[in-house]
């Protein structure tokens, strides 16, 4: 995936005048925005996710 | 009870408030040179090691403390012990002298944002010519720390507005602050972003974010690139001065902790990381535009943001000529606005401070620190302000103070309070909870890693201004000899030369080009720490800060209810 993610970006970056990411950096990069953003994303919805009513025990 | 206490709108405008005072202008100018200078991409895993054994641990503790006690950062260490209030308002003081120097540093963003409206860039599209335009233009710097020589209006001015901004902004407390962060934290998202995109389409690019992303795993087996990712987090987080347990005391006894911690310090990360994209992008094409190494190209803090990027900015005269104008204005608005939501933030919290002890009301507190703060701002505006900025920031915020802090601070809550019982109290309202683990950073992991980071800045920054070059001297064929002094580079190139001076005979040398290492090693203003006024005057701050926290400490509190038990 990260490959052929790779091959593309390289492609159109080459396009641009480019000489394009090398694979290890295309790899770091994806995982840390995977990392921060998922971390990120995760939280915010637990944060903001409609809390259950306690329910009427009488 | 606490009946008066002002409340944020709602939990969306805290964590707002909260990522905008995290967020500053060490996530754009310091840490994507941290990183590239340790390991590149590799810098992720030391970085979130770091974050999560310290910076989310020490930012729970903050939140904790304001939330579950209803006060300022005095008033909440108070609580624990009445030993410890100095520490809080230590931590207010050491942040309002920062303020002091930070709010220049806006000033001179703003004095580039007036003069990027040109159709052509003042300061020129090479290095040189971007550093001469800042030292003799902006700052107009002095032959050294202890020659005034007077004041620079263009600063002067920029610095005296943006105080007057943050006393509008805060001294209706923390209902206008909501208000205001609404526009200020997400504005400069959008400019980063216009920037990013901009960057990435640009020739070379890819090059630029080689350098930052390409992982060097062997400098996770260097101690320094630990050190540099725990130093890292703890300034970029704004821990130790006070705000986050302020800005947290605003919110519920009820309210959540846990997850509003994880919320900024990813949202903390993240910003750092977007910098990193548009940094260097722009740097990356910068370089091959000039024809030059990335390396020669890359540096971090103020010379990142008032000399390269601008020269890089210009550079993109040669693409369209609207280019440099239009993302020069938006570049220096975004420094400027990333800073000012982190600058009010510090009198927010030593506003908070003064109201809870002493209950006066908060226009005469913010008018009281708007003008000890102008005024203080008022000696970095002189010609050789740039030297005592770096001076403070160096025993103040590097070293003697924040560092102190954020020890002191684990130490009170980790060793001398219930804190197991603090973590349960702090569970029983968030909706993650953290275990065990929590005690451990925050009585093992924060404090032992603080005075590793304290010991080694103090011993890394007295080194600094002796920098050993391979040059054999003429006149007694020894072959150490240490940099001497910059000067300024006739021929233009991407290094600047320096003159060397025998470490045995104390020739002067001839002058040569220092390497990339040595180079990096120096800004253009280098102040020598083991000069005799710069100790005294460095030290004078810090002791300053110090005794003024023990007066505020021994000051009898006018709050009947100081130390009261806090309702809901």
């Amino acid at each position: 995936m990260v490959g052929l993610f790779h091959l593309i970006a390289e492609e159109t970056a080459k396009t641009a005048g480019n000489t394009g990411m090398t694979l290890s950096a295309w790899v770091m990069m994806i995982l840390s925005i995977a990392l921060i953003l998922g971390g990120l994303v995760v939280t915010v919805r637990i944060a903001f996710k409609p809390k259950k009513e306690p329910e009427d025990t009488k | 009870m606490n009946e008066l206490r002002d409340r944020w709108r709602s939990r969306a405008t805290f964590v707002v408030a909260a990522i905008g005072s995290a967020v500053g202008l060490g996530n754009l100018w310091r840490f994507p040179f941290v990183a590239y200078e340790h390991g590149g991409g590799a810098f992720l895993i030391p970085y979130f090691v770091a974050l999560v054994t310290t910076g989310i641990p020490l930012m729970i503790l903050e939140y904790g403390l304001g939330v579950r006690l209803q006060g300022s950062a005095p008033k909440a260490l108070a609580k624990i012990s009445p030993r410890w209030e100095f520490v809080g308002w230590w931590a207010l003081i050491v942040g309002m002298i920062i303020c002091m120097y930070y709010v220049v540093i806006m000033g001179i963003s703003a004095d580039y944002f007036i003069d990027s409206f040109s159709s052509k860039m003042p300061w020129g599209d090479t290095a040189n010519s971007a550093q001469t335009y800042l030292n003799k233009e902006i700052l107009k710097v002095s032959e050294g720390p202890l020659q005034l020589d007077g004041l620079v209006p263009g600063i002067l001015i920029c610095s005296l507005v943006t105080w007057v901004m943050m006393f509008l902004i805060v001294v209706k407390g923390v209902d206008r602050v909501g208000k205001v962060v609404k526009y200020t934290v997400p504005t400069p998202y959008i400019l980063l972003v216009i920037l990013i995109i901009r960057g990435v389409t640009l020739k070379g690019s890819a090059e630029g974010l080689n350098y930052f992303f390409s992982p060097q795993w062997s400098a996770l087996l260097d101690p320094s690139t630990w050190l540099a990712a725990y130093g890292q987090v703890f300034f970029s987080l704004s821990l130790g001065f006070g705000i986050m347990t302020a800005y947290a005391s605003y919110l519920s006894r009820d309210s959540d902790i846990n997850n509003n911690s994880f919320i900024t310090c990813f949202a903390d990360t993240a910003t750092s990381y977007l910098a990193g994209f548009a940094i260097f992008s722009f740097l990356g094409y910068f370089a091959v535009a000039t024809n030059s190494d990335i390396a020669s190209v890359v540096k971090g803090g103020p010379t990142l943001a008032f000399v390269i990027y601008p020269a890089a900015i210009s550079k993109l005269a040669d693409i369209a000529g609207w280019m440099p104008p239009f993302f020069s204005v938006v570049f220096f608005l975004m420094l400027f606005v990333l800073g000012i939501d982190s600058a009010f933030s510090i009198v927010e919290a030593f506003s908070s401070g003064l109201e809870d002890k002493f209950k006066w009301s908060k226009l005469r507190i913010v008018t009281i620190l708007s003008v000890i703060g102008a005024a203080g701002s008022v000696w970095f505006c002189t010609k050789a302000g740039i030297y005592w900025l770096d001076i403070t920031d160096h025993f103040i915020s590097d070293c003697y103070g924040l560092v102190l802090i954020g020890i002191l601070e684990a130490f009170a809550v980790g060793w001398f309070w219930k804190v197991k019982k603090f973590r349960e109290e702090i569970n029983s309202v968030s909706e993650i909870r953290v275990g065990r683990w929590w005690d451990v950073c925050v009585k093992f992991v924060t404090p032992a890693v603080l005075i590793w980071l304290l010991v080694a800045m103090s011993i890394d920054k007295f080194k600094e201004p002796r920098i050993e070059v391979d040059y054999k001297c003429a006149v007694c064929n020894a072959e150490k000899h240490i940099v001497w002094r910059l000067k300024d580079d006739p021929e233009k190139k991407n290094l600047p030369k320096a003159t060397v001076i025998c470490e045995n005979c104390s020739k002067e040398g001839q002058e040569v080009f220092m390497n990339k290492k040595e180079e990096r090693k120096y800004n253009s203003y280098v102040v020598d720490y083991s000069w005799l006024p710069v100790i005294l005057g460095g030290w004078l701050v810090v002791i300053s800060a110090f005794v003024i926290a023990v007066i505020l400490t021994a000051l009898k509190p006018r709050n009947p209810n100081w130390l009261a038990e806090e309702g809901k």
